[in-house]
């Protein structure tokens, strides 16, 4: 094998250690040359899995000279950080000797020259020392995985770094999982070799032997050009030859030895997303864990991935939604070939989104890679490339009542309401539809215009549908009809309902239709929220609001002193100035005053059953 | 005693063809190595005014070529005035038309290969003006190997 010096290794042309130390000697001797270490490189580490291009892969070195813009734009996504080396390049969170505590194990993690490393006490005397190996993620959270002492197999540290709270959370609180939900499944146990490494890296094997011995490879960490365009070994064979590529050019037929989704048909191309962006499981688990996933992109998907459009009868909740809509964020492809648009019409992950910023878009870097929606694609344009019809105010405005400048009337706002959850946030569902009465009522989802005017109730809402547009009203229970749906999500909502409805009220265009005064009663109440992720948001959101923009809480502190800083918060609403909502709906007798044993009583009742959602 | 006829010291002889070549590459070097210092400018300046199609990751093969273009420009230039200077000094009995020809077209279709290719590229290839560069290359190879040639000869004239 080769060794290339970012820690790569390539089954190409082979040559024998015995002539690469020969190299070296003579290169350093005679020419004060220093080639890396090339003797110090001759074994791949045994303890964690490495990058190895064999099988027709060659990886995105071979990629950049031949196409250096696509390479630059992909460089800069968050695709291509999914998994990195663990280097002090790639490495965001802070190793200054931090001490953190998680369920009565403490650890201390310390940066020794280019290494990082995690040491666990396990008495007052004994401690043990693992280096973090990888890591996974650079946008919102960055997770480590480190060697688990058994061949290959990696074990993710219980710890995340938050970036842009520059601090430290636990696992279980990046993904919605009450503690015992997460202990029972195993989350936090899950390897990389099996698991993560099946969307986080570009052609893995994870080559199990047995639960604990895995001799795991893959051509290349993160999600690289290979992984969308398919192994490269023969197209960049064949276009060494320059009459080749020329001929390629004058044709614009694009190349037959590479897939570019950009020329497949839209099943194709959304197929080629939906490998990893799906629900789905491989329709050969064996061969998975033993050669990696069959996919390639261009091939159908239904060859080898099965995708699943609901929960298992009996467990925990976990991916989907009563009604079959994909709870997590990051599983798109199942929502989109759900929806009229894919069905009817030609949408595609790319009418929207693009992998490559192209050079005509001026946006700054950032703004891009957030998301990588293509550039007039952020708004409406996405909608009224084919919907041209709604280009015009007034016909917008007519179909959708509401100004034509405010939230109202995105499109997106409607038809995409963020009803997943992923990395302690809301995203959009990918399920293009209609907002209805009857997906709140029925399955619990909350619903497009109730995750705005969060401070009206159900029946509110199948009075304004039935009007706007004729939708029959959905059947109520008492409770849908009387309470507002904030209200009612917040208290007596599963964990899944509390943690978007924290979110939303954080949530510009929900504040501005549902109005404030009211939400930090409900979001100090969910400081005690069961969930990590709930609290946290919940607290997040509730330091935007004025009286508790110097509110001090911990949403790890033990579950006594999170009682009492929720209190403190109901009493910081309670004394706080500019009340003004009031009503029945809301259990606010009169503006400033909660009706807290109906509060109480309602929150005894919440909606227990666990909840597991991980992106 | 007067050098012999093809002695590097002899004076310049008035032949009104090689006057005109050395007219014609002196005027040509000159030029040229006006316009590509020209370029060089733009091409600084499209640096100074950090200019997207010209500074972009995607495009760092037209980054290249222009400045392959005008380092080119440059050295041919200047190889011209030092042609038209040889000319006149060495002063050959029959005027080096082949070599001048071959010379000029080089000065032309190197930089100018290098220059339209980097107009449309695509990817890391440069795009299809850059067919102009072998054939300058090659008649670069031509004028070098003539100009070679006739300078050995003259030198070894007794």
């Amino acid at each position: 094998m080769v060794y290339y010096p970012d820690g790569a290794w390539s089954t190409g042309p082979e040559v024998s250690p015995t002539f690469l130390a020969l190299a070296a000697l003579l290169a350093r001797s005679f020419l004060g040359l220093d080639l890396g270490g090339l003797g110090e490189h001759d074994q791949p580490p045994t303890d964690r899995p490495i990058e190895v291009t064999d099988r027709w892969y060659v990886s995105s070195r071979e990629c950049a000279a031949c196409h250096p813009g696509e390479h630059s734009s992909w460089h800069r996504s968050f695709h291509r950080t999914m998994t990195q080396n663990a280097t002090p390049e790639a490495v965001v969170g802070d190793f200054g000797g931090i001490e953190l505590e998680l369920d009565g194990s403490r650890y201390r993690l310390e940066q020794r020259g280019d290494e990082f490393w995690v040491r666990k006490h396990l008495d007052a005397d004994r401690f043990s020392d693992r280096r973090v190996a990888m890591t996974t993620g650079s946008h919102h959270f960055q997770c480590y995985w480190m060697p688990s002492g058994r061949t290959r197999r990696m074990k993710l540290f219980d710890f995340c770094y938050q970036i842009a709270e520059r601090r430290w959370i636990p696992f279980r609180a990046v993904v919605l999982a009450a503690p015992e939900v997460s202990r029972l499944t195993g989350v936090v146990e899950a390897p990389w070799n099996d698991n993560c490494s099946r969307c986080h890296s570009v052609a893995p094997q994870p080559r199990v032997r047995s639960p604990g011995d895995m001799d795991t490879r893959a051509a290349e960490f993160g999600i690289a050009c290979e992984a969308c365009h398919g192994p490269g070994e023969r197209h960049v064979e064949r276009n060494r030859d320059p009459l080749y590529r020329y001929r390629s050019y004058l044709r614009g037929e694009g190349d037959p030895t590479i897939v570019n989704p950009a020329r497949l048909s839209h099943v194709g191309a959304s197929q080629v997303c939906g490998q990893c962006h799906s629900v789905s499981r491989f329709v050969d688990p064996g061969g998975w864990h033993d050669t990696g996933t069959p996919y390639r992109p261009g091939q159908p998907l239904e060859g080898a991935l099965e995708l699943l459009h609901e929960d298992p009868p009996a467990g925990v909740d976990t991916r989907f939604w009563p009604d079959g809509v994909v709870r997590p964020n990051g599983r798109e492809y199942n929502s989109l070939i759900r929806s009229p648009c894919f069905q009817r019409g030609e949408l595609s992950c790319l009418s929207c989104h693009t992998m490559h910023q192209p050079v005509s878009d001026g946006r700054p870097s950032p703004l891009w890679t957030d998301d990588q929606l293509t550039l007039g694609k952020q708004g409406d344009g996405g909608c009224t490339q084919c919907h041209t019809e709604y280009v015009d105010p007034a016909r917008l405005v007519a179909h959708t009542h509401h100004p034509a400048e405010s939230p109202g009337s995105r499109c997106y706002n409607c038809h995409m309401p963020n009803t997943a959850y992923g990395l302690q946030k809301a995203t959009r569902s990918h399920e293009i539809s209609n907002p209805t009465v009857a997906e709140t009522a029925l399955a619990g989802r909350p619903n497009a215009c109730n995750l705005c005017h969060l401070d009206r109730t159900l029946a509110w809402t199948n009075q304004t549908l039935s009007e706007w547009y004729g939708t029959p009203p959905a059947p109520l229970d008492l409770e849908h009809e009387r309470l507002a749906t904030g209200v009612r999500w917040a208290l007596r909502g599963d964990a899944a309902q509390r943690a978007l409805t924290a979110w939303s009220m954080g949530w510009e265009p929900a504040r501005r239709a549902a109005g404030t005064d009211w939400m930090g009663l409900y979001l100090a109440v969910l400081l005690d929220d069961p969930y990590d992720a709930v609290r946290s948001i919940a607290y997040r959101s509730l330091r935007t609001l004025e009286p508790f923009r110097d509110f001090e809480y911990d949403f790890m502190a033990a579950p006594r002193e999170r009682r009492i800083a929720a209190r403190r918060a109901v009493v910081t609403w309670a004394e706080s100035g500019g009340h003004r909502s009031s009503g029945p709906e809301l259990l606010i007798s009169r503006p400033g005053v909660a009706m807290e044993p109906t509060i109480y009583g309602l929150l005894a009742h919440r909606d227990e059953r666990p909840i597991l959602v991980v992106e | 005693m007067s050098p012999p006829a093809s002695s590097p010291l002899r004076p310049p002889l008035p032949h009104p063809d090689l006057s005109r070549l050395v007219r014609r590459h002196l005027s040509f070097g000159w030029w040229s190595l006006l316009v590509f210092l020209v370029l060089g400018i733009g091409l600084e300046a499209l640096h100074g005014f950090k200019v997207p199609w010209y500074l972009n990751d995607a495009y760092s093969a037209r980054r290249l070529l222009w400045t392959l273009a005008h380092a080119h420009g440059v050295l041919l230039a200047l190889i011209n005035v030092v042609f038209a200077i040889g000319l006149r000094t060495f002063a050959p009995e029959s005027p080096p038309t082949r070599a001048s020809r071959c010379l000029l077209g080089a000065s032309v279709l190197v930089p100018a290969g290098f220059a339209l290719g980097g107009i449309d590229v695509r990817g890391g290839d440069p795009g299809l003006g850059i067919i102009l560069l072998p054939i300058g290359a090659a008649l670069l190879v031509v004028a070098v190997f003539l100009i070679a040639r006739a300078a050995r000869s003259d030198s070894s004239d007794p």
